[in-house]
């Protein structure tokens, strides 16, 4: 808790975009790399029913999950880095992908600026993905770190 | 739920204060509670209204039957089988509970705009909830998603179809960020494993609507279940997205009748399309059954389809990956997902593209692998490693993407008629063949998954010489699925099938009911060839054995090989029976398509027991429809 509000605080809590962490407590973080996926039982669940398993949404970002759904890089109240971990971390190291590019969408950047964005992210695997054990929550502190210290970037994470 | 006491319904202000506006206060809308006004009677028969509320004709003429398995959705007790009282409930609760229409937002538009007058009459409603849903989904477009066959799971075995709503916010715009609306079982969280099991495949779940995540789909489809994605847009306009979101929201929470062998989702959807644009009756063109992939081509003939997209599964791209690497480079990437420090002087004699493109596999297929894992500390570690070999190798060209196969509505049609003329025993015979779906392992490939055949309901009638008409066979359900085996991919084959069938036995040609199945590989040393050998049983039940419920362990082998002369299937199937008695089989079949819906088949079989040898040919015309 503590930690998350020492990024909330390093992301500026202010009327700013980043007014909240991402997500929350209890909000899907601490995903580490390869852990994002879904267990066999849910994937059984999902395909023997085409169906949902438990607290069906209807899309809503308010209510059950306690997430706070603030935070650009949320999604449906969950940390979007946290729901696309594996597939984020495949498009970094390739410097491109959809992962990537929805990335930059939720944090606002404009067309204009995704290549410099995929850039960044690709130049700088090493600082995002340092070990195997990171979690989705500093690959989120660290994306908005890089775009701060970056000229063409900072402006969507002021 | 909040009621704004005061202020005027903010619903849609465009179109509601057009609506308010063209109100007139001289002309009030009938009596709420009367059934038998001739205006509340008149548009209770309208066609749209019955959309809304999903009713169908039912078997009884003049009586409908409704979908909709929860009084929830419905505001008069008799709601389920009586639209006109229905509908008089629904003027009646709209004037007097303002939360009626932040409910039923559909039905209180599509009533607005038919009683002038009704608009006055409604008390001031906002409706938050409902607002802050479209506000967030802030939907520009709708995708119709079509994934792929998928054998090992009942419900999506014909395929599944689900909508995709792209938005229209600048942080949202991009696929991966879209809602998808999903028609399917709702299982309780925390449901007993035997209990789901279950349920899941017989039924008793209820069918509820529910939005999600596309990236979520897409990792359920295309990385857990390797199923390709087919999205065809839709062109819908804002208002027809208008109705068709206000009317999905009527859904939420709102249980269907729904049956997974006569699998419905896609019917769901059709129903959708049509209240969002009246006039095509989508649904209505399916009154027994729904295959998904009819369903898309229902939706295309509509002229609703405005382009259509393929999304490879993350399997597909990677089996396109392997193929286009040399034996050797396919050793080093084998050896690389095991170990990312494997043979470094290997991998650094490389090209920098084929570098890149041998790494690329070598995490793929980890990831590929690690989809049904346990995730522990030293797959992490390799994942990690291999991402960082991928990063290593990022700067070399990209490897090209797969080809596009041909898109599943551009295939043979699902139903199939099959005229035959032949010999059994030097007697001739004509058969006459229909089947209700799907595909077998000699129609027409393009637009259905390799390697796998779905029917149900198959009945051949054969006219033999001498006038005899006899039931020939008739299959409830027959699945084969052949997967190829290699170093990377340790896939199953596998084959079910249970109905009746002509079996000679003791020199007669006896109707026997029989249930068999088999186990096995299959493997692939040329792309066209498939070779298969499965481990079999079977259960049958024919009063002429020694035993006249026998069971029967035995052994199958046969190929399939396609080449441009067509599709040629060879097999040989051997069972020993408790009882004692053996039986063979070969046959070879062999069909040149004619067409896209259009084939010729020839089968060629001799089936031997210790009683009798029976030769049998014939030349079938087969027609999909």
């Amino acid at each position: 808790m503590k930690r998350i509000l020492m990024v909330a605080a390093l992301m500026g809590v202010s009327a700013g975009a980043l007014a909240e962490a991402p997500g929350g407590p209890n909000c899907g973080w601490g995903n580490m790399l390869m852990n994002g996926q879904s267990g066999l039982g849910a994937h059984v669940v999902a395909s023997l029913t085409n169906g949902t398993s438990g607290n069906a949404t209807f899309g809503m970002t308010t209510g059950t999950n306690g997430c706070s759904a603030n935070g650009k890089l949320t999604y449906g109240g969950k940390s979007l880095i946290g729901a696309v971990m594996d597939e984020f971390s495949e498009d970094v190291a390739r410097g491109d992908g959809e992962a990537l590019t929805a990335v930059a969408v939720a944090m606002g950047v404009d067309e204009a600026d995704r290549t410099a964005f995929k850039q960044l992210m690709h130049d700088n695997f090493a600082t995002l993905f340092p070990s195997a054990d990171v979690t989705a929550e500093q690959v989120s502190e660290r994306v908005v770190e890089l775009m701060r210290s970056n000229d063409q970037l900072a402006r969507y994470v002021s | 739920m909040r009621i704004g006491p005061a202020r005027t319904a903010g619903l849609l202000p465009g179109l509601l204060g057009l609506l308010l506006a063209t109100a007139s206060p001289a002309n009030p809308a009938a009596p709420a509670t009367d059934t038998d006004s001739p205006t509340v009677a008149a548009l209770a028969g309208q066609r749209e209204w019955l959309q809304l509320l999903h009713y169908t004709p039912s078997w009884l003429p003049g009586r409908l039957r409704n979908f909709v398995d929860d009084p929830d959705f419905f505001l008069s007790p008799r709601g389920p089988h009586d639209p006109a009282a229905e509908l008089a409930a629904t003027l009646d609760a709209l004037r007097r509970d303002p939360a009626t229409q932040c409910r039923f937002p559909a039905r209180r538009q599509w009533l607005v705009a038919r009683l002038p007058g009704l608009a006055a009459t409604l008390p001031a409603a906002h409706c938050a909830e409902y607002e802050e849903w479209r506000r967030v989904l802030a939907v520009r477009e709708a995708v119709l998603v079509f994934a792929s066959s998928y054998l090992n799971s009942p419900s999506s075995m014909y395929g599944h179809t689900f909508l995709r709503f792209d938005s229209a916010a600048p942080e949202r715009r991009t696929p991966l960020l879209a809602w998808a609306l999903n028609f399917g079982a709702t299982v309780p969280p925390d449901e007993n494993g035997f209990v789901y099991a279950w349920r899941g495949l017989f039924g008793g779940y209820p069918g509820q609507f529910a939005a999600g995540p596309y990236f979520e789909k897409l990792r359920e489809y295309s990385r857990l279940e390797s199923r390709d994605l087919w999205e065809y847009r839709l062109n819908l306009d804002a208002a027809e997205l208008d109705r068709l979101l206000a009317h999905a929201w009527e859904l939420r929470a709102i249980n269907f009748d729904y049956y997974f062998f006569d699998e419905n989702c896609s019917l769901r959807l059709l129903e959708l399309l049509d209240v969002a644009r009246p006039g095509h009756d989508l649904a209505d063109q399916f009154p027994n059954y729904a295959i998904p992939i009819d369903t898309v081509r229902a939706v295309i003939d509509a002229g609703m389809v405005t382009d259509v997209a393929w999304r490879p599964a993350t399997r597909s791209t990677l089996r396109w990956q392997i193929a286009q690497l040399d034996a050797g480079e396919r050793q080093l990437a084998r050896r690389l997902a095991d170990d990312a420090g494997a043979d470094p002087q290997a991998f650094a004699a490389l090209e920098p593209a084929r570098q890149r493109l041998v790494a690329e596999v070598a995490y793929q297929y980890l990831r590929d692998r690690a989809v049904h894992a346990v995730p522990d500390a030293a797959l992490a570690r390799q994942n990690f490693a291999l991402l960082q070999l991928l990063e290593r190798t990022a700067a070399a060209t990209a490897p090209p993407a797969p080809p596009r196969p041909a898109a599943p509505e551009t295939g043979h049609r699902t139903g199939l008629a099959a005229l035959a003329a032949g010999t059994e025993e030097s007697r001739a015979f004509g058969d006459l063949e229909w089947r209700i779906s799907y595909h077998d392992l000699l129609d027409p490939p393009a637009g259905y998954p390799a390697g796998a055949s779905l029917n149900m309901a198959r009945m051949v009638l054969r006219l033999k010489e001498g006038g005899t008409l006899q039931l020939q066979r008739l299959d409830a359900l027959e699945i084969t699925s052949l997967a190829a085996r290699d170093q990377f991919f340790r896939s199953w084959s596998w084959r079910v099938n249970a109905g009746l069938e002509r079996q000679w036995t003791d020199g007669d040609d006896i109707l026997v009911t029989q249930a068999n199945g088999g186990f096995g590989g299959s493997w692939a040393p040329l792309p066209s060839l498939l070779l298969f050998a499965l481990g079999t049983g079977r259960l049958e039940v024919n009063h002429a054995l020694d035993r006249s419920l026998d069971l029967a362990p035995g052994l199958a082998a046969g190929l399939r090989l396609e080449s441009p002369a067509g599709i040629t299937l060879a097999s040989a199937d051997f069972y020993h029976f408790t009882g004692g008695e053996d039986r063979r089989a070969l046959a070879l079949r062999h069909e040149l398509a004619l067409g896209a819906n259009l084939g010729l088949r020839l089968q060629l079989e001799r089936r031997v027991n210790e009683h009798d040898r029976v030769d049998e040919a014939s030349l079938a015309l087969r027609y999909h429809f």
